[in-house]
Parts: structure tokens; sequence; C-alpha cells
């Protein structure tokens, strides 16, 4: 028995691997939960990895662009360029303030605007590149965000909370394929789940072939779920696609937010929802 | 002291994945873990191959929201199948690697699209192969090649069984 064990010790440990994989993937698929345990700890430190790395590579690329550009010019000339670098940065400094500020305003509007307690948080990284679409934000469950909380910006819905460690979180976007966000089109109150394409767009599944669904409808949170407040903008209809046969039409959205420009984004706090979803969440009160 | 070095380094894969890259004006599908994997996997033997495989797999999905145990999965096979095409089946000429590469992440990229289509998932298959698959095999064999050029820079000629393969 051993020897045959030490023979095929390779191939057999191999197979564990592969089906202890197989347990994990039918585990989320059946529960939901997956790895979520194990993520906490190990996102702190690898997110934390990932922050120093950003920090030390911007640094680089900015030593880069201001330093190794002047080497062979002249006295003069290095002494021209550099003040005409400091007067440049000076002016990007003011120009970047300017925008910023003017940014914060408009998220400082937005959030005096609607009726939830929401946390302005910073977006530290973005996996656009593997299956998933998701961002990692630089507040955790330290700052009380908690996992499923719903992600807005002002222009529309974000996503969700996936995981929490004490100092940051992951969000996962609505245009990735395992987000669900059941919505409604704002025109004809047509329901529908919006689920993520591995595009930058979102298809809305489970709507009625009969349901009137033209271009550029507004599409919004239903409210159903739990997760999203009523009345958040989705996105808009980009196209309707009625084939011959089947329950369902294809009608494929465009989302509101530009997920590739995000700095700051706002996380929904259970606890502090106002209005009708409170009331939803607590019949009794 | 190595190992643990090698392993924060190798760590830091994931990382410079999900924050480095995507600092990028347009982000690339670069799979960086398939690359170190292969690496592994094909100099090193198959006991390394896999295990940097499951660890670096294990990593991504805990990190990255996919279906948990899908890159575990598929990095393991990676790396086991790498060591496999290092056994002296191939040579360690550079156009071997890139062949190699483009036909680990094509079967990279359907396994996947496979498991999480199983799993609940519904990617549209022609979705996948334009956005994902396709761009993905050409930054995984062109990045990949390039990475194993410096990293083996002066022993790809060596003779194919003078690497200290951990074969039984």
């Amino acid at each position: 028995m051993q020897r045959i064990f030490s023979r095929f010790r390779q191939i057999i440990i191999l197979f564990v691997i592969l089906f202890f994989s197989l347990i994990l993937m039918q585990s989320q698929a059946e529960t939901g939960k997956g790895v979520q345990n194990l993520a906490g700890a190990t996102f702190e430190v690898t997110a934390w990895m990932g922050s120093c790395l950003a920090s030390v590579s911007s640094g680089l690329m900015q030593f880069y662009r201001q330093y190794v550009h002047l080497i062979d010019v002249g006295e003069e000339n290095r002494v021209l360029k550099k003040r005409e670098a400091y007067l440049e940065n000076r002016l990007n400094a003011l120009r970047e303030i300017e925008i910023e500020n003017q940014r914060l305003r408009e998220l400082l509007a937005f959030q005096e605007s609607v009726p939830y307690d929401m946390a302005p948080v910073g977006v530290v990284g973005k996996d656009f590149n593997s299956w998933s679409r998701t961002l990692i934000i630089n507040q955790g469950s330290r700052s009380g965000i908690e996992r499923g909380m719903a992600v807005v910006r002002p222009e529309g819905v974000v996503g969700r909370v996936l995981s929490v460690s004490p100092s940051y979180a992951q969000v996962l976007l609505v245009i990735d394929s395992n987000s669900d966000v059941p919505s409604i089109f704002q025109r004809t109150r047509a329901e529908g789940i919006v689920e993520g394409k591995i595009t930058s767009q979102c298809q809305v599944k489970y709507l009625n072939r009969l349901a009137d669904v033209q271009r550029e409808d507004l599409v919004i949170t239903s409210g159903l779920g739990g997760i999203y407040p009523k009345g958040l903008i989705v996105g808009t209809v980009h196209s309707v696609e009625k084939k011959p046969y089947g329950l369902f039409q294809e009608v494929t959205i465009t989302p509101a937010v530009d997920f590739s420009r995000m700095e700051e984004v706002f996380v929904i706090k259970r606890r502090g929802l106002a209005g009708e979803d409170q009331r939803l969440r607590k019949p009794d009160a | 002291m190595k190992p643990l070095l090698t392993l924060l380094v190798i760590t830091l894969t994931v990382p410079i994945q999900t924050h480095i890259i995507s600092l990028f004006p347009h982000p690339v599908p670069l799979d960086l873990v398939l690359i170190v994997t292969y690496y592994y996997g094909y100099f090193h033997g198959k006991s390394k191959g896999m295990a940097i495989g499951a660890y670096l797999g294990i990593l991504t999905d805990i990190l990255s929201g996919e279906l948990p145990g899908s890159q575990m999965f598929l990095k393991t096979l990676a790396g086991y199948l790498a060591a496999v095409c290092g056994l002296g089946v191939l040579s360690r000429d550079l156009p071997v690697h890139f062949l190699l590469l483009v036909l680990f992440s094509f079967t990279n990229g359907l396994l996947n699209l496979f498991l999480v289509n199983l799993f609940g998932g519904s990617i549209p298959v022609g979705d996948a192969l334009s956005v994902m698959i396709f761009p993905s095999i050409f930054w995984n064999a062109v990045v990949g090649t390039i990475f194993i050029l410096l990293v083996r820079r002066g022993s790809l000629h060596t003779p194919v069984f003078s690497i200290d393969l951990d074969v039984d």
C-alpha cells in the first residue's frame, strides 16, 4: 500500500487538490459562503502589500518622469527646466486641488440629498484583469463596513461589499457576472434582475417578453432582496432583443457609473437606512 | 530563510496583478499567476508546480471574488501539466514556451468558463472568447516568454535533464 502511495504520490496529491477545489466550488454554488471565512485575514495582508506596491511604483514613475529626462541637458537648461517643472507641478497640484474640491463638493451634495446613512470611502485597488470585476476600498470592519452593504456613487449603483477585513473591503461591481440587482424599468415598472456580463455592460434577466421596454429607458433598483435601496439608478437600456421563442426578452443595459474612473464611492450602512427602506426592514417600527 | 523569501515574492504576484496592472490606462487581461505557475511547473517539477499553483490559485480565489476553488483547480492542474511538459517531452527553446503558454492560456480560459457556467454563472461563450480568452492568450504568451527569458537567461540551452527535477 505504502509502495503504491509513494509511487503515485504526486498524481494522488493532484487529485486530492482538484477534488478539494471542486468541493469548494460546489459549496459556493449551494450555500454562497465559499471561502469567506478565510478571506478576512488574507485580504488584509495582501491588500496592505498591494497598497505599498502601488505607492512604490507610483513613486518610481514620478521619479522617472521628473529626473531621468533631465540628465543630459546643460546647467542653465536644467535650472530652467527645474523651475518650469516646479511651476508646472504647482499648477498641476492646484488644478488637482480644484478638481478634487469640485468632486468632493458634488459627493457632499449627493450625500446630503439622499436619506441614507452613507460613508464616503476611497478606492485603493481595482481588479478588472481576471474574470471578476471588483474594487478594493480603504475602509473595513473597523469603520462599520459589513458584507452585503450597497456601494453607490452620485451617478448610480456601483455594487455591494463582498468581503471585509479590519481596514479594507472588497466590492463586487454590478458588471460582475456574479452580481444580481433586482431592478425595475422606471417608465413601465417592469421587473427584472440585472446581472453583469463579462463586458462593461449588464443584461436584464427574467424580463417578461410582453413588457414594454425601449432604448434609453432608465433602470432603477426595485428595493427587493434587501441589499440595494429602492430607486437607485442602475443604468439605461442599450439594446432590446426579442427572439421568436422563449418566455423572456433579452435586454442589455449600459451602467450609469463609469467604473474605470472611480476614486471615491459611498457605502450605504444598513442601520442608517431611512424612509421607505427602513420601514421595509422594520415593519413593527 | 530562502523558502520564506521565495514564498513572499511569489505571494506578491497576486497584489501586483490586482493593484499594479490595474493602474495601466487600459488594463490588460494578463494572468501573472498562470505564468508563475507555468514557470515553476516547467522548471522545478510536479511537486513545486502543483504547490505553487494551488497556493496562488486559492489566494486568487479568496481575493478576486471569483468562484472559490476554480482558480485553485485550474492553477494546480496547470502546474502539474507544465511539469509534465518540462520532463523532457519538449525542448526548452523560447518559441516552445510561447506556444505552450498560448495553449495553457487557451485551455485555462476555456476551463474557467466551463467551471463558472457549471456552478451557476451564465457568461456567454462569445463574450468570454472576445473579451477575456483571446486577449489573455496574447498577453500571457508575450509577457510569459519575456519573463522566462529574463529569469532563465543563460540556462535556456542546458540539457533537459541537467536541472534538479523532483521526479521520483
